[in-house]
């Protein structure tokens, strides 16, 4: 795992109990461990908090991999960032 | 001995045009997923009252979807279903009769229509069916297929002690697709509503499930699913009694499992319990709001509660959402109340109320209900037999204040203006803003673990 996948897998660990050795980078969180459309929600309200970035409305429900979100994550940061130096 | 325990499990919309917009209503195929996905509860409490030398197998009705695979092997099944399954299962019954296989029926629907059933069966059981299986298995084993009484009833109908209830079979359920696992806390509804055959069933008073039984029931959850079991409450109104809320959920703290359950808004005024709801793994209450009008609210239930509080509904789905716990909020169109204008305020409400989730029916009169008694009375009825069209989502009625057509298509705008992509992105933005919010003052928590 990359560091930022490591660290989104710490954040989905905490919210849902399942121990971090687990989850793997590519397995679908709602397929493969059960995850709840609102878990999935706080999931993503704690990325959005750990980044200091805000998901795009049309696309909250969208990810479904910790290297969906882990990419996301990095992508928005970056972009979010850049806005603001503007 | 075998027994093959069968769920007649789903429930298909009759309207085709709904059918169709099904597909491209992500909310509504969601739910629809949610309820063809729960397991029959009632099934796998029964296995846990066999005795241990019987074989026993529990069944969906999809295992099999041709005669073909049918598996023919047991000497006894029992069968269960929706009123909306109730003739597919009768079709199940008669051709397992005919194969030589003794069959019992049983459940809410054919609780409330038992000589209807009794036309399918060997046996119908009729009332919660915890004393009467053993009976039933007991006789079977002395006397074969005519060993059966035609009909096993209920001595006293709403006075099952759940602290006699078995722990359920889970273990039957292992391997199987169901991503939410049915845990009953609670039976019996002092309100009475018009519409509701379970109050019918399980009597007025509020029975409670001893706290450690509940305990014991999470645990065997948790040990078989891990972390990943989604728990549903199958209860009408787990929290009825806030002492009884309050003892369970100080004994859930601990739990590492996310959960669903059904309640009315009362939840809103206790603080405490709603942190419990959040801390235990609470994510969505289900709330019977029903309706936004006064005189609509008058006529449901015989004390007039709902009515009472519907000044208090928008304050109160604040609250319980912004402890960090989604309200699901449950209304009915098609009530005599109501004419056309009911949809646009519907969607208006919910939009003002900014409610996360919302499940609007059409009013459904379901066998045994007051409502069913009612419309027949008032010669109101579409149809003889429609049993198959209770599926909440088909007009089976005169409406009073509408025509059919006007009943269904102002439940198609709703469902496409509540349940449309545009408003699922705003209510998921609303819940993360709720969740981050929480999270800040979380942190600001030192005892809590942000959960």
């Amino acid at each position: 795992m990359t560091d930022d996948e490591t660290r989104i897998a710490a954040i989905v660990s905490r919210i849902t109990h399942i121990p971090a050795a687990q989850l793997s980078p590519v397995a679908d969180l709602r397929v493969d461990f059960n995850i709840d459309s609102l878990a999935g929600l706080q999931i993503i309200a704690a990325v959005e908090a750990s980044y200091a970035i805000e998901v795009p409305e049309y696309h909250l429900a969208d990810y479904t991999t910790i290297r969906d979100i882990a990419e996301l994550a990095v992508t928005l940061s970056k972009e979010q960032a850049a806005t603001d130096d503007a | 001995m075998r027994v093959g325990l069968i769920a007649m499990s789903g429930v298909r919309v009759i309207n085709p045009r709904l059918q169709a917009a099904g597909v491209t209503l992500p909310g509504f195929v969601r739910r629809g997923e949610v309820i063809a996905q729960l397991p029959s509860l009632a099934l796998i409490t029964l296995a846990a009252l066999t005795p241990d030398d019987v074989d026993i197998e529990y069944l969906e009705i999809e295992d099999f979807p041709s005669e073909e695979i049918r598996p023919t092997h047991f000497d006894l099944v029992g069968i269960s279903s929706y009123t909306a399954r109730a003739y597919d299962m009768y079709v199940l019954a008669d051709w397992y009769r005919e194969k030589g296989v003794a069959v019992v029926l049983g459940g809410l629907h054919v609780s409330q229509v038992p000589e209807e059933a009794q036309a399918h069966a060997d046996a119908v059981c009729i009332g919660e069916a915890e004393t009467l299986w053993p009976r039933i298995i007991a006789d079977f084993r002395a006397g074969g297929r005519a060993g059966l009484q035609t009909a096993y009833r209920e001595e006293r109908p709403g006075h099952y002690d759940l602290a006699d209830s078995p722990m359920p079979r889970y273990e039957l359920l292992l391997g199987r697709r169901h991503n939410r696992i049915t845990v009953q806390t609670v039976r019996g509804c002092p309100l009475d509503c018009e519409f509701c055959g379970a109050s019918k069933l399980y009597g007025p008073k509020f029975r409670r499930k001893p706290v450690a039984k509940v305990m014991q029931e999470l645990d065997r959850i948790e040990q078989l699913w891990g972390a990943n079991a989604f728990v549903e409450f199958a209860d009408d109104n787990s929290f009825g009694n806030p002492h009884w809320a309050r003892e369970l959920l100080y004994a859930m703290r601990g739990v590492k499992l996310r959960w669903f359950t059904e309640t009315d808004i009362s939840i809103a005024d206790d603080d405490e319990l709603l942190k419990l709801l959040f801390e235990t793994g609470c994510r969505q209450l289900l709330i019977g709001f029903e309706s936004i009008a006064p005189a609509t609210l008058s006529g449901i239930d015989r004390a007039g509660w709902k009515r009472r509080h519907l000044e208090r509904y928008q304050d109160a789905i604040r609250r319980i959402q912004n402890a960090g716990i989604s309200v699901n909020g449950c209304f009915i169109v098609g009530n005599d109340g109501d004419t056309p204008a009911v949809f646009e305020e519907l969607r208006d409400f919910i939009e003002r109320s900014e409610l996360l989730d919302a499940q609007i029916t059409i009013l459904t009169p379901f066998p045994g209900t007051r409502l069913l008694q009612r419309l027949q009375h008032e010669g109101r009825l579409l149809y003889e037999h429609f049993w198959d069209r209770c599926t909440l989502f088909d007009v089976v009625f005169e409406p009073k204040n509408m025509t059919v057509a006007q009943l269904e298509e102002g439940h198609m705008w709703l469902m496409q203006e509540v349940y449309g992509e545009e408003r699922l992105s705003r209510s998921r933005r609303r819940y993360v803003d709720i969740m981050k919010r929480l999270r800040e003052n979380a942190t600001e928590d030192p005892a809590s673990d942000g959960r």
